[in-house]
């Protein structure tokens, strides 16, 4: 008789999550699902609700990515207005989303998954924390903290506090950039940059110590999609949506944002509160798309940056095509922090950087908006309908988590299969279904709160339903 | 001596933003070259290097499990065990992190006082916002004292 394995967590996770794993009468892993248990509903109760207040309303989705929802909120809002916001604006908005992307790469780097590659996936949990890789690298840890801490203060220096500013609004932003906080930021890049590049150096000379990893962590044949610049270049900002198959062809190209919806649909499940966007094209499950980091270093041409673009030629010669393995999520968040390093100083240095003129203002003036914009999980959209006074009637948000959803259920079996012996429950096991989810970084991995240790009850039950095994974290 | 005053909390819960509270009303009456306010809506680990150099760190924040309007404080030592959280971390906790990797040992104070509501709303209950001030009193004697002592040490 076939049986389940449940992984169920305790109800003191942000993010409520559970992993089902399916067996067939000889203990081998058959299926498995990752399910969304939690409801939201920001897209429901935004309606009636003003255009102005988006921004700050959808940046309370998430506290540990609000800038992200700020910037795609902001940007539908720009066009239910039919503005154009300043350059300044344009140039400040994409030096706050870059360092978000800073902060979230470095969260997820050096706090949530470094200590997997430090101490091993199989190592004591009570050890596999933050303290557990000061002991063996005091260094990194220091430089986690740091990295993360040049993120936040760059976005309290332009946001006005690191969770939840309110600094962008629909037009462009409510303050200009002054001098000394130009320098502040400028100052910062080479630490944030030593930092990054001496982290990718440990990362890359560690490569052949996860090999196995690699070969099983969410390693098969997706499209990959994110948006790029009109010359193909990497983008987190605005540019346009291209999708690349897994040997790295193009499938879709310059799509404008706010036509997501010619190339993406949406099912839902029964088990799921997340969405399950899937490539129009070839249909669902078939049409499984990843995004994020991975994603983005597969579809471009180049990064733009010098310092990213040569990590990133030798990144792409770990595989013909494109990377496929899930695993490499973490090698791509690297090289996004150093293209982000990089292009802040960009910005800082462009010429009209402190022009005081940064917010275009109008009353509404059409009736759907799109704001999409590339988040550190992946591409995020969001899509408001409004009335003739400006208030919402409508919204669809389409979550960076989400686009991946599909790949992480498939991720998961594939790590289950491997791994998972259905007749007996190991810690390490465990800990291996977690670094598959971890590898994608999902705004689920809130529901990490503790590190390297998500509370965990595992049960392994019998068709007559009680306990062949247990295993119980957190 | 050089302070640093945490208030920490979630200002959208109610009397969980006491933290808040007490940094707005500290930030008006402190001595801004000397102390550092800080309000947050949770204890990083970012905030361990802010702490390290300082003389004193003094921790503010509701308690659900004590009466509405109570007030307790207590010292605050360096305790690495317990849960290890990315983004909500314990003063203990955080004390430990400033410990080993900066090898900062404050002197900590842990200020608690017991809410009455915590539901989706902004400010504070009256009972608890007539402790936050009496909170704030306590905590510039604090401050006061231990400006004079320094000051008498170097007489």
């Amino acid at each position: 008789m076939p049986k389940q394995i449940v992984i169920d967590p305790v109800t003191r996770i942000e993010g409520h999550s559970k992993i089902t794993l399916h067996l067939n009468d000889k203990g081998e892993v058959t299926d498995a699902q990752f399910h969304v248990t939690q409801f939201r509903g920001f897209e429901k109760f935004c309606e009636g609700r003003p255009l102005t207040e988006m921004p700050s309303l959808m940046a309370r989705t998430c506290g540990i990515c609000p800038v992200s929802h700020l910037i795609a909120a902001s940007k539908a809002c720009d066009q239910l207005l039919a503005v154009r916001i300043p350059p300044t604006a344009d140039k400040l908005r994409r030096i706050l989303n870059l360092a978000q992307v800073m902060q979230s790469h470095a969260l997820s780097f050096f706090h949530l998954s470094s200590p997997d590659f430090l101490l091993g996936l199989d190592s004591d949990p009570a050890k596999r924390n933050i303290f557990g890789v000061l002991a063996v690298n005091p260094d990194m840890a220091r430089d986690g903290v740091r990295l993360r801490q040049i993120g936040q203060s760059m976005i309290e220096l332009l946001g006005g506090k690191k969770i939840h500013p309110a600094w962008t609004v629909p037009g462009g932003v409510n303050e200009p950039l002054k001098p000394d906080e130009r320098e502040k930021m400028l100052a910062w890049l080479p630490e944030a940059t030593d930092i990054t590049q001496r982290a990718l150096k440990w990362f890359k000379s560690q490569l052949d110590n996860f090999t196995e990893e690699a070969a099983t962590f969410g390693n098969f044949p997706t499209w990959f999609m994110g948006l790029v610049t009109p010359n193909g270049g990497l983008e987190h900002y605005d540019g346009f949506l291209r999708v690349c198959d897994a040997q790295g062809n193009i499938v879709e190209d310059m799509i404008p944002g706010d036509r997501y919806q010619d190339i993406i649909g949406e099912a839902v499940e029964p088990f799921s509160f997340m969405k399950f966007p899937y490539l129009k094209k070839f249909g669902y499950p078939q049409g499984i798309y990843r995004v994020g980091p991975l994603a983005r270093l597969n579809i471009i041409d180049h990064c733009g940056t010098p310092l990213a673009d040569q990590e990133w030629a030798e990144f792409r010669e770990l595989h013909r095509g494109a990377l496929l393995s899930s695993f490499h999520y973490h090698y791509a968040r690297l090289i996004e922090i150093l293209y982000a390093c990089e292009r802040i100083g960009q910005l800082l240095n462009e010429p009209d950087i402190l022009n005081t003129f940064v917010r275009a203002r109008a009353r509404p003036n059409q009736p759907e908006g799109v704001g999409v914009s590339e988040a550190p999980r992946g591409t995020l959209i969001h899509h408001y309908k409004i009335d003739q006074d400006g208030q919402v009637t409508w919204a669809n948000l389409v979550i960076a988590t989400g686009h991946n959803n599909l790949a992480m259920n498939r991720g998961i079996l594939q790590v289950a299969k491997r791994f998972v012996n259905g007749n007996k429950l190991e810690e390490g096991a465990l800990n291996r279904c977690e670094a598959l989810i971890r590898c994608y970084d999902p705004c689920l991995s809130c529901a990490t709160h503790a590190v390297g240790q998500m509370p965990l009850r595992v049960q392994l039950l019998s068709p007559a339903g009680s306990v062949v095994d247990e295993i119980v974290r957190g | 001596m050089k302070a640093v005053i945490i208030g920490y909390g979630n200002p959208l819960r109610g009397d969980d933003g006491i933290g808040w509270y007490i940094a707005a009303r500290l930030a008006d009456l402190s001595d801004r070259e000397h102390v550092q306010i800080i309000a947050c809506h949770q204890l990083t680990p970012e905030l361990s290097a802010t702490i390290a150099p300082v003389d004193l760190v003094v921790f503010v924040d509701a308690d659900c499990s004590s009466t509405p309007g109570e007030i307790r404080r207590r010292g605050v030592l360096a305790e690495p065990g317990g849960k290890i959280m990315t983004h909500a971390m314990s003063p203990e906790l955080l004390l430990a992190c400033a410990r080993d990797l900066y090898q900062g040992s404050p002197r900590a104070e842990l200020f608690t006082i017991g809410g009455r509501c915590f539901d989706h709303t902004e400010g504070l209950t009256p009972i608890v916002r007539r402790a936050c001030d009496q909170a704030v009193q306590q905590i510039c004697a604090l401050l006061g004292c231990l400006q004079a002592n320094e000051q008498a040490h170097h007489a």
